[in-house]
This record gives structure tokens, sequence and C-alpha cells, in this order.
């Protein structure tokens, strides 16, 4: 899934080049976000956020609630622009392209899939909610669809249990079930980055760890950034990890030094917090 | 305190039951009743024997009984087969002689008049003697109807006969005014409905709260004008046109009550449509954008299936005043019974039949018009009962496999 499109080769703010230092990749980021500020009305969400997220990485962001995680990745694929009233200043480039531009917010979004906190298919088969997608840009051929639902289905980890039963609703599966469904529904745009906004935050543990084990898969083929409260999952499954902080981006870095060593005072309150 | 809110709930519980009890049983006997009323003249004869009905007479005798300022029936005996009829008005008198032929069975023939000079017997439709002499005023002479007994109608040319006839010659077919309905529905919501779905998704999805609460108060405002008005500008503005576009000897017809009527269930299924739109959780609008689909589409694909329950709750309500609207249709849609062979022919809907002929309707024709009520009512049901059902096996579909689902995963 590698792109060949131009590369960014912007320089990186000092934060940022701190964090990724070692980085082979540098300058080769899938996502770059300069001095990123949020508005929701008056109310400013996102406080200067420097951000980047190389290719075939996790990224985690975790904080406490109401810190900007979600608006952070709903900005990503804009789907703030739903909300009247918001505003967005700053850069957020996609392989050096900036997403607020010229770019074409329906293409911007099959390029960057999102999968939300609560499992949400639609009222349809399954087969049609894979196929929902492609078909929305017009793909017809039956049986490229069926090759599609299949890839996607058997790459989220779904195939084995609903091969028999594609023609049924997908309101009929488990939350577990819907929940991969619906990254498999992402996953059938070919997207280059998939968002996950508390993926697991609905469902049981076992579900849970189903999903987490395909996250762990996901990231050889794609550029993931996912949003946590469980510390466990991003210390699990990300690379690298972002701490939020009342619309603040306080702490990026690699997970492991974030947790045992945080920089921030801030960063290490919260963790201690948490596990102690 | 234990005991009186033990006792409280055992009175409440009888209350209510009573109450239920109650409802369910005045609904049962109204409709026992309503049913029986609509059969009854397919059952019933009109009377066992001649009726004699007096109109604007100061006094009559009938077989030497006196009757003054009567105006309801004065039942014949059966088995009588003389009528002596004698009258006295200011500035007349009069008398009429009917000799009953009891053994024919024809009833045209059944009666034989003595003359008098005095008025006229309108023979053999209807039997009324009219008594006229210089002086009185048109529209208020006296008359003597003589009502021969009706057998009990036939149900089956009620509901599939072609003329409709009530009052001379006592024919009494339906058909056309079932058909007329349904046309005139069919052709209302064929016209509103994609008009109305439209604008309820437009109103949904493509504008701002505030405005989109502007136009709706005023959709709604729509929907409290009286229909007379509907059928008024129908009147000076649809029909004409009809008339103009399409060359037709008259522009009221089956176009022009499609037309008013298309307009007037609009505001129903506007708002409905736009309220189950709004009700639509933008969890699965937003999985929708998220997946590269555009506002259209997801409005198209996601959005409008989902509400579809109240789309189709809002079809039924237009479908329900489409059938049962009276007086818009009575002013545009020229009220012939007859099959109409053209979209701009005259027809007449169930509703109108029994507003316009209520007024004068006596007798058999009175019986009838309350059957055609009764039919009026049976064709509701049946088209909600119809289109309910579409929307309910949806359901049921989507809620089966949940069940057995969650069987397989307990184990
Ligand atoms: N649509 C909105 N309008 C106004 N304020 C919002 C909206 N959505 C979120 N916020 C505010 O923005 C802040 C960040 O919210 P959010 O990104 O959802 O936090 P998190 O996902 O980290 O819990 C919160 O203070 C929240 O109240
Ligand atoms: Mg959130």
């Amino acid at each position: 899934m590698i792109s060949t499109e131009v590369l960014s080769g912007e320089t990186l703010p000092p934060q940022e080049a701190a964090a990724c230092g070692e980085n082979p990749d540098l300058g080769r980021n899938k996502v770059d976000v300069k001095d990123l500020d949020f508005f929701y009305g008056d109310f400013q969400a996102l406080k200067k956020i420097n951000f980047s997220l190389a290719r075939q990485e996790v990224s985690a962001l975790i904080g406490p609630s109401g810190c900007g995680k979600s608006t952070f990745i709903r900005i990503l694929n804009r789907m703030n622009d739903l909300i009247p009233s918001c505003r967005v200043r700053g850069s957020v480039l996609l392989d050096g392209e900036d997403i607020y531009g010229d770019m074409d917010v329906t293409e911007l979004r099959t390029r960057v899939g999102m999968v939300f906190q609560k499992p949400n298919p639609f009222n349809m088969s399954i087969f049609d909610n894979v196929a929902y997608g492609k078909r929305m840009q017009g793909l017809r051929s039956r049986r490229k669809l069926e090759e599609l639902v299949e890839k996607s289905l058997t790459r989220a980890a779904l195939w084995g249990e609903v091969k028999d039963r594609l023609k049924k609703p997908a309101l009929s599966l488990s939350g577990g079930q819907q929940q991969r469904l619906c990254i498999a529904r992402s996953i059938a745009m070919e997207p280059e980055i998939i968002l996950m906004d508390e993926p697991t935050s609905a469902l049981d543990p076992i579900a849970t760890g189903k999903i987490e084990e395909l996250i762990g898969e996901l990231k050889m083929d794609y550029s993931i950034i996912l949003v946590t409260h469980a510390m466990h999952q991003a210390a699990r499954v990300s690379g690298k990890t972002a701490f939020f902080l009342l619309g603040e981006l306080i702490e990026y870095n690699d997970t492991k030094t974030l947790f045992t060593n945080p920089e921030d005072k801030r960063t290490e309150d919260y963790i201690s917090g948490r596990f102690g | 305190m234990a005991i009186n809110r033990k006792g409280a709930d055992i009175f409440f519980k009888h209350l209510f039951r009573v109450m239920s009890l109650t409802s369910v049983l005045a609904l049962a006997s109204i409709l026992i009743f309503v049913f029986i009323q609509g059969a009854g003249p397919f059952i019933f004869s009109t009377a066992s024997g001649i009726r004699i009905v007096p109109e604007r007479m100061r006094e009559i005798t009938v077989n030497g009984n006196v009757y003054r300022n009567h105006t309801t029936f004065i039942d014949i005996p059966p088995e009588s087969d003389r009528i002596l009829v004698s009258f006295s008005n200011p500035g007349i008198s009069g008398s009429l002689e009917i000799a009953v032929n009891n053994a024919e069975k024809d009833p045209e023939k059944k009666l034989t008049f003595s003359k008098n000079e005095n008025g006229e017997i309108t023979y053999p439709r209807a039997y009324t003697y009219t008594i006229s002499y210089p002086g009185d005023l048109p529209g208020v002479t006296s008359k003597i109807h003589i009502l021969l007994p009706e057998k009990p109608g036939n149900f089956f040319y009620f509901i599939t006969g072609l003329e409709w006839r009530p009052t001379y010659n006592k024919v009494y077919g339906i058909l056309p005014m079932i058909l007329g309905t349904i046309m005139v529905s069919f052709g209302a919501i064929l016209l509103g409905l994609p008009l109305a779905i439209l604008s309820g998704v437009f109103l949904a999805e493509f504008i701002p709260l505030k405005t989109a609460s502007l136009i709706r108060s005023g959709i709604e405002l729509l929907a409290g004008i009286p229909s007379v008005v509907y059928g008024f500008f129908g009147l000076m503005v649809i029909v004409p046109w009809v008339k103009n576009t399409f060359h037709a000897p008259s522009g009221n017809g089956l176009l022009a009550a499609a037309m008013v009527l298309g307009v007037m269930i609009l505001p129903t299924i506007i708002t409905i449509t736009e309220a189950s739109l709004r009700a639509f959780p933008d969890s699965i609008r937003e999985a929708s954008l998220s997946l590269g689909a555009s506002k259209m589409q997801t409005a198209w694909a996601v959005a409008l299936p989902h509400a579809k329950s109240g789309v189709i709750a809002a079809v039924i309500l237009g479908i329900s005043r489409a059938v049962g609207e009276t007086m818009a249709v009575i002013l545009v849609a020229g009220n012939s019974p007859q099959l109409i062979r053209g979209l701009t022919d005259s027809i007449r809907t169930l509703t109108a039949t029994i507003a316009l002929e209520m007024g004068y309707a006596e007798g058999r024709h009175n019986e009838m018009l309350f059957s055609i009520g009764v039919v009026l009512f049976v064709l509701i049901l049946a088209l909600n009962s119809l289109i309910l059902r579409y929307t309910r096996s949806d359901r049921e579909e989507a809620k089966a496999p949940l069940t057995v689902k969650r069987k397989t995963e307990e184990k």
C-alpha cells in the first residue's frame, strides 16, 4: 500500500523532530499535522497540535475524556465538516497534500477510513454493508463486488463466521462481529489510513481481544490511528503513543518510552494515576 | 400507608379493567351496529306494505285516519287493496283513490290511480302526487309520495353494478364510485408522493436546521387550511388549466381532483418524512460519509430506507386523507357516477356521493348511502392493512435472525 506520490519534505517543528529523531523514514510521513487549532464556535478544542504518522505505523491517542482525541482524528478525514460553526487553523498534510486544500472530501474519505466507537453497520445485509462504499463509487460488477467482499471480510477476520449468511441483516451479528464488519467495510475502500475511535469501548473482553489481534495484523498494510481509553491497549498494539490533555498534545513518543519513561510530569501523573 | 397503597393499587387495577372493557365493548358495539346497519338494505325490505308520505299537507286523511301536519311515513297494511286519501290545504282540497293489485308482481302495474283534476301523478317511475293550483309558489308545492316496498337489495349488484340511479329507477350500483375513489387517491399519491418525499429529504438533509424549521412551520400552516379552500383554489386555478391544456370539454374531472388532493397530502408526508429522517442516527450517517459517499447518496441509500417505516406511515395517512377527502373533491371532480375513459373525465367518489345526496335521500336510498359509508370504511381498512403488512414483514425479517443468533452464541 505504499504510495508513490511526491512526499513532503517540509521540516518538522522542533518537538516533532525530537520525537522522531531516530526515525529513518523522517520526511516520508503519511500524515503531517502542523500548528493545528480547532474551534467549536468560540470554544477552542485543540491548541497548536503538531503530529505526524509514519507509514504502516500504529499510533495510539490517550488522554482523559473531553481532551480532544475524537475531535483530532475527526479532523483527519474532515468528519468535523458536518458540525456547523466549527473552524480549523493550521495545516494537515496527507502525503504532503493539504486535505483542507483542493482535495475532494469524498476522495479524502476513501483514503482515510474510519471505525467508530459504537459499531454502526447499515440496516442492510452483511454483503451490502461491505460493498456499500465501492457501490457508491459506481462499481456494479457482481463478480468484482463478491471478490471484494470476500477479501475484506477475510482481512477483518470475519469471513469464516459469516460466509454462509452474507444475505442476512448485519444487525443480526453480535457487537464484536458488527465492529469487525465495520472494519471490513472500511478496508473494502482500500484506504491508506484507518482511524479508530475507541473501537472496543462498547465490546466485551473477548471481542476486544479479537479486535486488538486484528489491529496487530492490519498494521502490516495500513497506517492506523487508534484512540483508546485503555492504556494497556495502547501499550499492546501501538508503536507510538500521543498523550492529549485539555486540547493540547502533551507528549508524543514511542509507546515504550512514553509508558516507562515519560518526559512530561503530566504524562507521568496520568499514567501512574491510571495504573496506580 | 402500605395498606393505602395496596388499596389504591387494587382500586386502579379494577378501574382500568372496567374502563378498558367498557371502551372495547363500546367500540365493538359501534362496529357491529355500523355493519348491521350497512347490511340492512340487503337483508330487509324497506317496509311490509305501501307507505304514504305527505309533504306540506295541513291535513290528510288516509283510510279514515286523520293526520295533521304529518311528515313521516303512514304505513298501509300489506293486505289492503284500496287506499283512500283525502287532503285539505288552505285554498284547495281533494281526494285520491288508489287501487292496489296485490296479485301483480311487477310494481309498476301494481297501482291504479283514479283521475283527479287538482294534481298530477308522476307515473310510473316515482309515485308522487303533486298538487298544484293557481298562485302557489314553485318549490313549496304540496305532495303525496306513495312508496312501494322495495325488496332486499342485491349486494353483488351494489358492489359491481355500474349504474347509480337512486331516485327514480331505484338502481344502486356503486362500482364507478369505488373505482373513482381508488383512482383519485392513487392519482394523488402518484403526483404528491415523489414531490413530498424529495421535499422531506431536502428539508432534513440539505438545509440548515433554522431555515428548515421556518419552512416546516410554513408547510404545517398549509396542513391547517380548510379543504374547501383547496377545492376553491382547484376550481379557480387547476380546473381551467386542465381544460386549456388538454382541450377537455370541462376541466372538472379525475386529473383536477388528483392534483388538488396531491397538493393536500403534501404537508403530512413532507413533515413525517422529515421527522423520520431527522430521527435517523448521526452515527450511521457518519458511517456512510466516512466511506466516501456523498450527502445525496447517504440520504438516498441509507437514510431514506432507514426512515422507510415513517415514510410508509406518512403514505398511509396520505391515502386515508385522499380517500376521505370530500369537499375539495366535490368542487373539482365533476361528480358523474360513471366509468371514465380519459384522464379528464368527470368522476365521482364514495364520499362525494354521501355528501351530495344525504340531504334529500329517503328510504332505501338513504340506507344505501349508509352502506356506502361502510364500504368506505372497509376500503380504508383494507388499504391500510395492506401497507402495514409490508412494513411489518420487513421488520420481522430484521429481527428474526437476532434471536437465533443469541441462542447460538450462548453455547
Ligand atoms: N459538536 C461539538 N460542539 C461543541 N463542542 C464539542 C463538540 N464535540 C466535542 N466538543 C467538545 O470538545 C472537547 C473535546 O471533545 P472530544 O474530542 O469528543 O474528546 P474525547 O474524544 O477526547 O473524549 C470536549 O470539551 C467537548 O465538550
Ligand atoms: Mg471521544
